[in-house]
């Protein structure tokens, strides 16, 4: 694990993201303070609805048009929700890049992939477009696609998926970037391609010393990939942690219960898995209480009007934090 | 005698010939597949993308016309059962997208008795009402359920509709073509104890189609591991996960990620190296040669037959160590 220095890379302070309805808004974040340090990976895990995928948005300007950011986004120093679009230009195609889901509709299926590659050398760093191109087809080479001079001729079409994500890491790692932001990269990949591609942003990363902000669902991937993890549910931090404190030692009732939810290889087999009742959280009015509280087992009366603030779990270490009343330090 | 049995069952789809002019050929997807299924018993098929999986479970319903083998629905040649239509009350099938499954403009009351339609011509439309109400309290949706419509759903309960629908009938097998890998990891658990509950109260056979090891683990009896349409290895579970023996699922078993961040630390850089071969382009020998970590020259050239290599375990590997 990386170990905080004392200037994060990124920072988030009170991060919330809003959706204008017609019926009315809806909160998809609400107050994500989190921190990132030079190098690190940080995994940000949820289910459908918790946010997850809208804080990457909100930092790199994506969001919808009826949504809008506040608190603020730190990035080396610099408040990236308040940078104008021509400002925002500049780090996005340096200094932050950012990989999705599905590398087919990312890439432009009318263009060369050599060029989609060398495009952003060319008009982020001056670069002619013979040796931007050359610099693509090395990184295409880099990222293991076989045959590469003669792939990165050919357009998106003409890649299966796994080869596709492999384009996106490639043009995302191009530019150098000091932070790397992956929506659900793997996710709909097979499972042999996707620990490929684990493999390979885990030695990009390390080579190039980019920090790694991966957003997903699975908690397998967060343990392969992460140094440190932030759960969330209903657009807050349930907890966060060191990947393998949070998993030693799960301090929410949400985490505990999503680790008895999924199936193992490994562990002795039960007559059933564990199961969290209802369905997840997916936006909403501004909460008083906990977002999980309707269906956390555990709940009592002040988790459905008092919101509980994310502390430190001092016995787990530094770093270590959880926002649930049952595990607050007594006063 | 089996409830389900196929004897090297195969499968092809029919794509454009080479010219323009030129008849279309068969594109062979499903090779040589045997299997039997008895009542109360869960089969898991798993396999990457594009292995057969799919087409497989519809095959083994005759949902698509097999080109070659056969399958026998308790004892029976299917291609000959008279009126299998209705028949199908018997096995019925379950699918990946829930919501894409149901029609939007019903009520769930008429999308789930809607089977009965064909199944029991005679009965009334209360009857069917409440047989449909019965068959979503069975899969643990309130009757007020029963004039909601697709939309108000989420997708958990959009996939217990789907399998109300299908026990609606009081099947003896359901084919479940990746039930669970749109849901969420918390919906996903309790849809998989929902299908084992049902298997116990109805003493249903189960075909669970998945990519998911961890999860075929969970549910299944039996294991086979499909790649590019043909059986590599078939065994019972508990001796396959305590050690599977073809290099392909020892390969998928590794890849699974776990969150044990110690394990899966120890796996990075550890991932299968290669292309998939293609689908329209087989390889002469083994399907997974490409990718085998230990792959020799008549691994490329010779196709390894399915075999028994210990009791109650088939693989097909040239290099098999039991």
């Amino acid at each position: 694990m990386t170990p905080m220095t004392a200037e994060p890379l990124l920072s988030l302070q009170d991060l919330t993201v809003r959706f204008r309805l017609p019926a009315g808004e809806t909160v998809a974040v609400d107050g994500v303070s989190l921190d990132l340090a030079p190098g690190e990976v940080l995994g940000i895990v949820g289910e459908s609805g918790s946010g997850k995928s809208q804080i990457l948005y909100a930092l790199m300007g994506l969001l919808a048009s009826n949504g809008r950011a506040g608190g603020r986004a730190l990035f080396q120093g610099q408040d990236l929700l308040s940078l104008t679009e021509a400002q925002l230009d500049r780090v996005r195609g340096q200094a932050v890049s950012m990989i999705f889901q599905d590398p087919m509709t990312s890439l432009n299926p009318y263009m060369r992939v050599v060029d989609q590659l060398a495009e952003g050398l060319v008009v982020h760093k001056g670069m002619s477009w013979a040796s931007a191109r050359a610099e693509g087809v090395r990184m295409l080479d880099r990222v293991r696609i076989p045959d590469a001079a003669r792939r990165a001729r050919l357009y998106p079409h003409e890649f299966s998926g796994g080869m596709r994500q492999r384009v996106m890491i490639a043009m995302a790692l191009l530019a150098r970037p000091r932070l790397l932001l992956a929506d659900e990269p793997t996710t709909a990949l097979d499972v042999t391609i996707q620990a490929q591609v684990l493999d390979l942003m885990a030695e990009l990363g390390r080579e190039t010393g980019a920090a790694i902000v991966l957003v997903t669902h699975d908690l397998g991937v967060v343990a392969r990939l992460c140094d440190r993890v932030a759960v969330l549910y209903g657009g807050r931090v349930m907890e966060e942690g060191a990947a393998e404190a949070l998993f030693d030692a799960p301090a929410h009732p949400y985490t505990r219960g999503l680790l008895a939810a999924m199936p193992r290889l490994e562990t002795t087999l039960t007559p059933r898995l564990g199961t969290i009742p209802g369905t997840p959280r997916s936006g909403g009015a501004m909460l008083a209480g906990c977002p999980f509280a309707p269906r956390c087992e555990a709940r009592f009366d002040r988790c459905t009007h008092e919101r509980p603030a994310l502390h430190p779990l001092r016995s787990q270490g530094p770093g270590r934090r959880a926002a649930c009343h049952l595990s607050e330090p007594a006063t | 005698m089996s409830l389900l049995e196929a004897r090297h069952l195969a499968v092809g789809y029919k794509v454009p010939g080479p010219g323009l002019f030129s008849a279309p050929r068969l594109l062979p997807i499903v090779h040589d597949v045997s299997l039997s299924l008895e009542a109360g018993r869960t089969l898991g098929v798993v396999g990457e993308s594009g292995c057969g999986k799919s087409t497989l479970g519809r095959a083994l319903l005759r949902l698509i016309r097999p080109s070659g083998g056969t399958v026998l629905w308790q004892g029976e040649d299917m291609a000959g059962i008279p009126d299998l239509r209705r028949r199908r009350a018997e096995m019925q099938i379950i699918f990946q997208d829930p919501i894409a499954a149901l029609d939007p403009r019903m009520t769930l009351a008429r999308i789930v008795s809607r089977p009965l339609a064909t199944f029991e011509p005679g009965l009334s439309r209360k009857d069917a009402r409440a047989r449909a109400v019965e068959a979503l309290q069975q899969v643990g949706l309130s009757a007020d359920f029963a004039d909601r419509y697709p939309h108000e759903l989420s997708g958990g309960q959009a996939q217990r509709v789907g399998i109300a629908r299908a026990i609606v009938g009081r099947p003896k097998l359901i084919i479940c073509d990746e039930p669970v890998s749109a849901l969420d990891v918390s919906i996903q658990a309790q849809v998989i104890n929902l299908l084992m509950e049902l298997q116990e109260r109805m003493g249903l056979a189960l075909v669970f189609i998945s990519h998911n090891l961890a999860v075929v683990r969970h549910i299944s009896h039996d294991v086979m591991v499909m790649c590019l349409g043909r059986v590599v290895e078939q065994a019972p579970r508990s001796s396959f996960y305590a050690r599977p023996l073809h290099p392909y699922s020892q390969a998928l078993m590794a890849a699974v990620p776990e969150p044990d961040p110690r394990r899966e630390k120890g796996r990075v850089g550890t991932a299968l190296q290669g292309e998939l071969p293609s689908v329209l382009k087989p390889p002469p020998g083994c399907v997974f040669a490409s990718r085998c970590p230990k792959a020799a020259d008549l691994c490329r050239q010779t196709r390894p037959e399915l075999r028994e290599v210990a009791p109650g375990r088939l693989a097909a590997c040239h290099f098999v160590e039991v």
